[in-house]
């Protein structure tokens, strides 16, 4: 098959998912327990009828189900997402695709690459050296920080560098709106500022798994006879290893990468909290603890999207990387 | 002339208990524009005396003795960015796996070009044109289509691959040739033709060949000059026609006379009886005396010297070497 019938295929698959998820993510929240009413006016139930009513009429709720699947399909392609239930009157779509997103990508597109980089680096290097003492001892520090919880750690990082070295501040996530900065570039400045700690704590809790991954994938790769025909080739060990043996070695580290895209958007809910990170980590979890149902079934909507794309993404990917595949 | 001079080789695998002696004290020549074929039954040394010639042994294994010279060049005095040097401009290697050797996500054609251009000494964007130049030509040269050097491994058949292995191990014109089992995988058609090919090569370039198989009849077929090989030890080494006619050791008897023959009388074949002795704890004195018929009280007890026998170039290391086997 060619590569462009390969690439249709994928991406009518694709499309298909997307409706299927588009409809899942509809029913999933008119089965789930609770009304707008109960969400507005707290769980307390004294409600008086006429409010119950005003707001099962304001959200639509007391409309037959085919008829609100059908005003949220009509909606969703004008690219409205509806009100939100606790941040009423804002509309869904103004609340995630604001500064919180902006701060969600850059926080977990940041982490992400450099996990991805620093874990195929090392994972390379120590699959090379292969049961040395470098091999050893970055596996045991990977081994430690994958699994150390990552509030934890954030927590640590606060109270180290912001407590004892004053090396980053505290917390937040400068606006640029603020007044206090006089151009884009103090903004900008403040902003990494800012970043480091987050970054440096998802990258210790990302980086654990990935290099143990693309460690793993080199040393398979080293068995194969290619690998023994390159050397026997005398090509410098460079070349063997980040040319004949990376590029076979890359594919699982493609998967990998395509699941974390999904982060990109879905944000780090705990890191977000010990760093008071703005951004859609934060929004998810005060979606879900006031029972904001057309906020979350947006943000879910917003991670299945991105997660079908990245896979779709990843497909492509696979297709350039290892000329075999084209099913 | 000689090309390559193999002296007292000896390498030894170094397991957690034991010291396996896979290559024991092993001298022999390839001449050049010669085909020097290696056999032996599997497990008897002769990937292991390649892969020592190629400084390629796995970790565990060393070379202990001996020294390997190359035009006169000992190859194990070279360090290891000459010997890197050294690889593929003056000797290349046809490994015994055909189907993998070559990378799959890399075009055939990339992969023979960056061994050129890793190999010329210039390294500007001429030398890149060139090399792709070359790549063509050695294509053609081993009856391959050059437009097929943009295709991927999983598009060649397994003879063509084989052809191209050929192609990638003549790109830098070397000098000596090893060639491990390089026809096994390949039905017998192909094999014909890859036999023909490589052959035609060699008389092309005067290329010395080192030819590894436990085939005889291939051997037969294409080499010059014979080396049989026995648990990590060179038992016979001649001219093919000696050792085929007038082989004295003899092990070397009793593995041709386990070959069918497809002319003359059909005969029962007879196989050797036993296995090969485990090389961590080889027996004392010559290592086949408990699979000779022949074998005295002295083959138990000291080890054969590696001697001269009827001409000049036939050696036998046999206290015994002539006398007829029952």
């Amino acid at each position: 098959m060619s590569l462009k019938s390969y690439i249709a295929r994928r991406a009518l698959d694709s499309i298909f998912l997307l409706i299927v998820t588009v409809v899942f993510n509809f029913v999933l929240f008119r089965i789930m327990p609770g009304n707008p009413a109960l969400a507005v006016l707290g769980r307390t139930g004294q409600v008086r009828p006429e409010f119950r009513e005003a707001l099962q009429i304001r959200y639509g709720t007391n409309l037959p189900i085919w008829d609100q699947f059908v005003i949220y399909l009509q909606r969703l392609l004008e690219g409205d997402l509806g009100f939100s239930f606790y941040y009423y009157p804002t509309p869904v779509s103004d609340l995630i695709f604001s500064h919180r997103l902006l701060n969600t990508v850059l926080l977990m597109g940041i982490s992400i690459l450099l996990s991805f980089i620093l874990a195929i680096i090392f994972g390379t290097i120590a699959a090379s050296k292969f049961k040395s003492k470098t091999d050893l001892v970055s596996i045991f520090i990977t081994l430690t920080s994958y699994s150390t919880p990552v509030f934890w750690v954030g927590m640590l990082i606060i109270f180290y560098f912001f407590g004892q070295f004053h090396l980053i501040p505290l917390s937040g996530s400068p606006r640029l709106e603020d007044p206090k900065y006089a151009d884009f570039f103090a903004w900008a400045l403040d902003y990494c500022y800012h970043l480091i700690g987050p970054v440096t704590t998802l990258t210790i809790s990302f980086v654990g798994a990935w290099f143990l991954i693309a460690r793993d994938q080199m040393l398979g790769v080293f068995m194969e006879d290619y690998i023994t025909t390159a050397r026997a080739k005398g090509l410098k060990e460079r070349r063997v290893l980040f040319v004949h043996a990376r590029k076979n070695a890359m594919l699982p580290m493609i998967s990998v990468l395509a699941l974390a895209m999904t982060y990109l958007v879905s944000g780090a809910t705990l890191t977000e909290t010990v760093f008071s990170w703005d951004g859609i980590g934060l929004l998810t979890f005060d979606a879900v603890t006031y029972s904001d149902y057309p906020l979350l079934q947006g943000l879910f909507l917003l991670v299945a999207a991105v997660a079908i794309f990245s896979s779709f993404l990843a497909d492509i990917i696979y297709a350039y990387l290892d000329p075999r595949i084209r099913y | 002339m000689v090309l390559l001079e193999v002296k007292n080789l000896s390498t030894h695998f170094f397991l957690k208990e034991s010291r396996v002696r896979a290559v024991d004290d092993v001298c022999f020549t390839v001449e050049k524009g010669k085909i020097l074929g290696v056999a032996g039954e599997s497990g008897c040394g002769k990937t292991t005396t390649a892969l020592s010639i190629m400084r390629m042994l796995p970790p565990a294994g060393k070379i202990v003795k001996g020294e390997i010279y190359l035009e006169g060049i000992d190859l194990l005095k070279k360090n290891k960015e000459e010997m890197r040097q050294t690889k593929w401009k003056e000797l290349s290697y046809i490994f015994q796996y055909a189907m993998n050797a070559f990378n799959p996500v890399m075009t055939v054609g990339e992969q023979i070009a960056e061994v050129i251009i890793e190999k010329q000494d210039t390294n500007s964007k001429s030398g890149k044109k060139e090399a792709w130049k070359k790549v063509k030509e050695s294509f053609e040269i081993v009856g391959l289509d050059p437009d097929r050097s943009k295709n991927y491994p999983h598009e060649f058949s397994g003879g063509m691959r084989q052809r191209a292995i050929i192609a990638m191990a003549m790109a830098c014109d070397p000098k000596l040739l090893i060639a491990d089992e390089p026809v096994t995988a390949l039905d017998v058609i192909v094999e014909k033709k890859i036999l023909k090919l490589l052959r035609e090569i060699q008389t092309k370039y005067d290329l010395g060949i080192m030819f590894i198989t436990h085939d005889l009849s291939v051997i037969a077929e294409s080499c010059d000059e014979v080396a049989i090989m026995y648990a990590g030890k060179l038992v016979e080494v001649g001219d093919a026609s000696t050792i085929f006619h007038k082989g004295a050791h003899p092990y070397t008897r009793m593995l041709i006379r386990s070959f069918p023959s497809i002319l003359g009388e059909c005969k029962r074949i007879e196989p050797i009886s036993g296995i090969p002795p485990d090389l961590a704890n080889p027996p004392l004195g010559c290592r086949f005396h408990p699979r000779c018929p022949i074998a005295t009280k002295e083959c138990k007890e000291e080890i054969p010297p590696f001697e001269q026998f009827s001409t000049s170039r036939h050696q036998v290391a046999c206290f015994h070497a002539g006398e007829s086997i029952a």
